[in-house]
Parts: structure tokens; C-alpha cells; sequence
């Protein structure tokens, strides 16, 4: 079987080709180990000086301030009330001016009837004119109350996001620096403690190698630090031995801790952290 | 080039990390919540258990008593059943306030919860007019103010006992998980008379000690008994004719028989737990082998047959394997051997001397006395592992399994008088009690849970 010279070009293209692509691979795959380097060098410098650099763009500052808005919008209605009622109050000055010239008028030169009506008639439309400048003035003293009632809803939207910007960057500080990223890591050790010291085991019966066996439960509170709910029991450490005493053990386990609720001692403002807690019971 | 294959193995590495990252992922704790808080706590004999007497509709007499006076006995039956195993001291009934009828199923939690009670055990006996007597009884949770378990029976008048024994299995096994062995009865030897002529009588008992009885009149002298399974008929060694051999007594007939005719010493008999094969053992010419028999009689099959003394101990629970004692290594050892005599393989490699094995009706231990600066009463692994020795006393031995395999019987001597008397202990050692005989005892055999 021979090839001839096309074919021989193809061949030739096509190792080439691979040859290329393999370099390609090799090389590109050390310049994934220079971007590792990097990575590395930037954790460091996160955990060394604590710089808060995958935090601060999550922050918000590009984010738009939808309080600014809200007051230009309010100021311009304000101002076009404003506007409103100030022309309309010229516009009464101006009616009532009219009238009074036309009743002057009619009253000094002994007017004719056709001047009467005239001035009958400028006196109607000041009337009107002083109508209308009131409505506006109305309107504008209502534009101004919206735009105080928005001016503090923005104060008090703008107050909430900056405590929730405050909170997600301490979460991320934690976070970035290697601590938890829970509302309150410490606040739920703490009332882990605080509950699990309150929880008096009793009613367990003797058994081989119950020692063995550990009981965990998810305790889910109210904010009275009642029980809602006990939930996820798990046991663990069955033998052959124990293997009878791992549901009295579980049975005892839930009935001590409805017992021994309620639970004090614990922080309303820290809920979040302890509503649900995790807790594992063994026999000492 | 090796520095290249190097770095394509590293990546390959990592793209099979990659690969497998979803399923690391999962494993992997996701928050602080399973950091475990862990609570510790001990557990000890149940001690806020309530049993008043049990109520009646109204007292009606019976060749028992009256139904009034029995459920004041049944309340104190299962007391002691309760306290007698080791995990219960039971409050009552006596100094428990009575309940009435109607309260029985209906109990005031809040009086019970005021007495610093958690459970409590109530019940009732009723008389039918067909003579026979309702025993029912309940179990209450009384903080979560719930009833946990109940139980009734159908008895005539004379088999009280066993509705008592029934209502405290059930409590018992409810909050201890084990299985029950209050209902059952125990075979042993009665003794009498001084140290160097005692009389050994064949006697039975329920396994409070109530209903004794003995079955011979210790003209000859009797050893080792074993129940059949079904409690029809007793295995037990008798000097009869002056050779120790191995008899089976018919409990209803009162009839024994001979499981061999052979004129060599048999003894340490036992049952396979289907009752249908005899294990024993018997010395021929200075050597002793273990064997087994049908139990209706037939060819005895040899299944040891190494130079010494090689006693039977006992079966497996499923009958597939025999743990027996021998002295071919030079002191007594036990050894576990498949039931057809194969596979023979020693187990005891402790200090000491290692005799009379037992092996429990759940299999997972194998029950045995300790020869060695005293004799005591352990357990050990069906391998040989985990030995514990459970007595501590001056001569314990021969110990026998209740059926819920939780509970061990063994006798104890005296040092000096000799005396013996039947105790048992529960597995973590910590709960030993004698049972109450009318006279010594030696030599206890358990039997199963009555149906």
C-alpha cells in the first residue's frame, strides 16, 4: 500500500498539527501553574493583613442610590407645585386689579351699562383667579408634605441598607479571613452552651457498650426559647452489644430535652444564631 | 521530558479532584452547625418508675383471693421482677398512693409529676364469669403525659404469676430494649444436710423463685440439670446406680430414662436449641470426648477425640457451632468447634484456667468461670476477645444464660461452711443479687421464655 504525495501532505499536516497542539497543552498547563502562584500570594496577603479585597466590591458602593432619586423627584414636584401656585396667585393679583379698575371706572363716570358688565364680568373672573391661586397653594403644600414623608422613608431605607452593608461586609471580613460565614459563629456557641447546660439527660437504662452510641439532634426554638420542633436524629456507634439500648437511648434523649425546656439565658437579638442548634448527647 | 511527565501526571491528578469534587462536596460539613456541642450524661438504674397497686372494678373472689388482694400482688411482682434485673428501683407499690379503676387509663399525670415520677405502671384485674381472670397493664410517660406501652392477659386464677411476669417483660423490654426473660423458669440443685453428706435434690422454680419444687428426693444425688427447650423434661447427671450418667426426666410423667446405655460415666449434659440433639460428655478408659445423640435416642457420634479431658460445653444459638472446654494444652482452655466436630480451634488465652462455657442465646458472648486465684464468673467474645470477668466473690461458677442473653446465673460457695447459693449479675457487672431458694442451690439452668 503506497500513499501518494496529497496523501503524504495530509499525514504530515496532521502530525504536525498534534505535535503543535501537545506543546500547546504542555505549555499552557505550566502557565496554569503560574496562575496557582498568584492565587496563593493573594490568600496570604488576605489572612496576613487582613485587606478585604473580595469583600469591598460586594460592598455596594457602585450601586445606585435610589434615595437621591426619590428627593429630586419630590423637589421637582414641589417646585412645580410651587410654580403652579405662584403663577396662579399672579394671575388672581392681576383679575383682581382688572375688576377693581373696571368697578372704578364704572363707579366714576357714571358708566354706561356696557361698562357695568364689564366690570361684573372682571370681577367674576378674579373671583375665579383667587379659586384657582388657592387649589394651587393647597397643591403645593401637599407636594411638600410627599416630598418630606419620601425625603424620611429614603433616610430610613438608606439607615436599614447601610446596617445590612455593614453586617454582609463583617460577614465577608469573617468569611475572607477564615472565620465563619453564620450571622454570629460565637453568639451560636455560645447558646449551644448556654441550652446544652440546661439539658439534664435522665431515664437512660445501663447496657454494654452504650457509650458507644452518640445521639444527635437538631433542636429548633422559639423565640421564648421554647421548642417548636426536634428534628434530624441520628445515632451513631452501634454494636452488636448496644444495639437494643440505641433506641431507649434515642427515646430518653427526646423526652429529657422537651423536659428540660424551656431554655433561658438566651439573647432575643441573637435568634438568628440559635434557632436551630445542633447538639450531641453520649453516655460519660 | 520527565519534568513534563510529571506535570501531565499532576494534572491528570487534579482533573480527577475535579471529577470527583461533587461527591467530596457532599460530605463535607457545610457550616458550623456540625460542630457538635456534646452533652454527657450517665446512666444508672431507672429510679422514678411508680407502680401502685393494680385496680379492680369491684373485688371478686377467687381460688386465687379476691381480685383486690391479687392486684395488690401483681404490682409487687412486677417490683420485683423490675428491681431484680438490675436496671430499676421501682417506687410502690406500698407507700404509692392507690388508683381507682377509671384511672387506670386515665392517670392524673399531674399528681404522678408532682411525686417526681416519670413513669409509672398501672393496672387492673378483672374477673370473668367464665372464671378466668383480665390482668391488663399500661406504661406511662407521665412528663410527656402519654401512654408508652400496655399490655393484657387472659389467665385462669392459679397462673397469675405469669401475667405478672408478662406485664413486666413487656415494661422491661420497652424501656430497656432488651429482649424478656421474667417468665421463665430455672432448674438447680437443692441442697441439704451438713458439708461432707449433702443431700442434692433435682429442683425447679420460676425465675422469681416462686412456685419451687423439687423433683427428686435426694436419695440419690443429682447434678448439672438442663430444661428442654419446651420445659417438657429435664437433663440432668444421677448417681443412681453409682456411675454418674445422664437421665432425661419427663416433667409431666415423672418418668427418667437413660440417653446411653453404655456403662462408662456420662455427664455435663445439654440441648441443642431446636431439643432435638443431646451434647455430653463421657470418660472411657481414662479419656474424655464429647458427644452428641439424637434426642429420641439412637448412635451417639464421637466429635472430640484428642488425648485428655474434653468436656461438652454448649450449642451456638443457631446450632451450628459448640464452645467446650479442654486440658490438651496442658490446663483447662475453651475451645469452639463446628457441631459436626471439624474446625476445632482454641479460644481462652488468658491467665488462668478457663471452665464450664456457655454460650449466649443472642451468640454474641460466651460465658465461662475463670480458675485462678478464685473462681469467677466472666464472659468473653465468640473469638475469645473481650474478656471481662463480671464476679469478684471467693468460688463463683457454673454460669448459666437467662434467654434475653442479658442476665447470667452462676452459684457461689462460702469459704468456710461450704454453702452454696444461686446468684446472678447482670453484664456490666454492676447489678448482683441472690435469688431467693428455700434452701442451698447449686448448679442453675436456665430455661427459655415460656410462650
Amino acid at each position: 500500500m503506497t500513499m501518494d504525495r496529497a496523501e503524504l501532505i495530509g499525514l504530515g499536516a496532521a502530525i504536525g498539527g498534534h505535535a503543535l497542539l501537545l506543546a500547546l497543552l504542555v505549555f499552557g498547563l505550566l502557565g496554569s501553574e503560574e496562575k496557582i502562584e498568584e492565587r496563593q500570594a493573594i490568600a496570604v496577603t488576605l489572612e496576613g493583613e487582613g485587606t478585604p479585597l473580595p469583600v469591598t466590591s460586594q460592598i455596594g458602593e457602585a450601586e445606585p442610590a435610589p434615595e437621591a432619586a426619590v428627593l429630586e423627584e419630590a423637589a421637582a414636584e414641589v417646585d412645580e407645585a410651587a410654580e403652579t401656585a405662584d403663577s396662579k396667585a399672579d394671575e388672581a393679583q392681576a383679575a383682581e386689579a382688572d375688576a377693581k379698575r373696571a368697578a372704578d371706572t364704572a363707579k366714576a363716570a357714571d358708566a354706561t351699562a356696557a361698562q357695568k358688565r364689564a366690570a361684573k364680568a372682571a370681577a367674576a373672573k378674579a373671583q375665579r383667579k383667587r379659586k384657582e391661586a388657592a387649589a394651587a397653594e393647597a397643591k403645593r403644600k401637599k407636594a411638600a408634605q410627599e416630598a418630606k414623608r419620601k425625603r424620611q422613608k429614603a433616610a430610613r431605607d438608606k439607615t436599614a441598607r447601610d446596617k445590612a452593608a455593614r453586617e454582609k461586609y463583617d460577614r465577608d471580613m469573617k468569611k475572607a479571613l477564615g472565620g465563619s460565614n453564620a450571622p454570629s459563629a460565637t453568639a451560636k456557641r455560645k447558646a449551644k452552651a448556654t441550652i446544652g447546660g440546661q439539658i439534664r439527660i435522665r431515664g437512660c437504662p445501663p447496657g454494654l457498650e452504650v457509650e458507644k452510641i452518640i445521639t444527635r439532634v437538631s433542636i429548633n426554638l422559639n423565640k421564648n426559647g421554647s421548642i417548636s420542633s426536634l428534628s434530624r436524629v441520628t445515632q451513631s456507634g452501634k454494636t452488636s452489644s448496644n444495639a437494643p439500648q440505641m433506641a431507649p437511648i434515642k427515646r430518653c434523649v427526646l423526652n429529657s430535652i422537651r423536659a428540660s425546656a424551656p431554655f433561658r439565658g438566651l439573647k432575643v437579638e441573637d435568634y438568628e444564631s440559635w434557632k436551630s442548634i445542633r447538639i450531641a448527647f453520649k453516655v460519660s | 521530558m520527565k519534568q513534563i511527565a510529571s506535570r501531565i501526571t499532576a494534572i491528570c491528578a487534579a482533573c480527577l479532584v475535579l471529577l470527583l469534587s461533587p461527591a467530596i462536596a457532599q460530605d463535607t460539613p457545610q457550616d458550623d452547625d456540625d460542630v457538635d456541642e456534646v452533652v454527657t450524661f450517665q446512666v444508672d438504674r431507672l429510679r422514678r418508675v411508680a407502680i401502685p397497686e393494680f385496680a379492680t372494678p369491684s373485688s371478686v373472689n377467687t381460688p386465687a383471693g379476691n381480685t383486690a388482694s391479687l392486684g395488690a400482688q401483681i404490682a409487687r411482682v412486677i417490683a420485683n421482677d423490675l428491681s431484680g434485673s438490675g436496671l430499676f428501683t421501682p417506687v410502690g407499690p406500698s407507700g404509692v398512693r392507690k388508683i381507682g379503676y377509671a384511672e387506670v387509663r386515665a392517670p392524673q399525670f399531674g399528681y404522678w409529676r408532682g411525686r417526681n415520677a416519670e413513669q409509672l405502671i398501672s393496672g387492673a384485674v378483672q374477673a370473668r364469669s367464665d372464671g378466668n381472670l383480665i390482668i391488663g397493664c399500661y406504661l406511662y410517660n407521665v412528663n410527656a403525659g402519654s401512654e408508652v406501652t400496655r399490655s393484657g392477659f387472659v389467665v385462669s386464677p392459679r397462673e397469675w404469676r405469669r401475667a405478672a411476669h408478662k406485664c413486666a417483660d413487656s415494661i422491661y423490654s420497652k424501656l430497656t430494649g432488651e429482649a424478656p426473660f421474667f417468665d421463665s423458669r430455672i432448674a438447680y440443685i437443692a441442697e441439704t444436710g451438713p458439708k461432707g453428706a449433702r443431700v442434692k435434690r433435682l429442683a425447679i422454680m420460676d425465675s422469681d423463685g416462686a412456685n419451687h419444687r423439687f423433683i427428686t428426693n435426694g436419695q440419690t444425688t443429682a447434678l448439672t440439670p438442663r430444661f428442654s427447650p419446651n420445659y417438657k423434661s429435664i437433663l440432668y447427671l444421677s448417681y443412681r446406680d453409682g456411675n454418674p450418667r445422664i437421665y432425661v426426666y419427663d416433667i409431666e410423667s415423672k418418668r427418667q430414662r437413660l440417653i446411653t446405655q453404655s456403662r462408662n460415666p456420662t455427664f455435663a449434659p445439654r440441648w441443642s436449641p431446636d431439643g432435638q440433639t443431646i451434647l455430653y460428655s463421657m470418660a472411657v478408659g481414662g479419656n474424655t470426648d464429647v458427644y452428641k445423640i439424637s434426642a429420641r435416642g439412637g448412635k451417639s457420634v464421637r466429635l472430640t477425640d484428642a488425648p485428655g479431658i474434653d468436656v461438652g460445653g454448649s450449642f451456638s444459638p443457631d446450632g451450628r457451632r459448640i464452645v467446650f472446654e479442654s486440658d490438651r494444652s496442658g490446663s483447662q482452655q475453651v475451645y469452639v468447634m463446628n457441631s459436626d466436630g471439624s474446625g476445632e480451634r482454641r479460644i481462652s488465652f488468658g491467665g488462668g484456667r478457663y471452665a464450664t462455657p456457655a454460650w449466649s442465646p443472642r451468640g454474641d458472648l460466651i460465658a465461662f468461670t475463670r480458675i485462678g486465684g478464685g473462681f469467677r464468673v466472666g464472659v468473653m467474645r465468640t473469638d475469645g476477645s473481650g474478656v471481662r470477668l463480671l464476679t469478684n466473690s471467693w468460688q463463683d461458677e457454673a454460669p448459666t444464660w437467662a434467654p434475653n442473653g442479658r442476665v447470667i446465673q452462676f452459684f457461689r460457695t462460702q469459704k468456710n461452711s461450704g454453702k452454696t447459693s444461686i446468684w446472678q449479675v447482670d453484664l456490666t457487672g454492676r447489678s448482683e443479687r441472690k435469688l431467693p431458694t428455700p434452701v442451698s442451690g447449686s448448679d442453675p439452668a436456665w430455661g427459655p421464655v415460656r410462650p
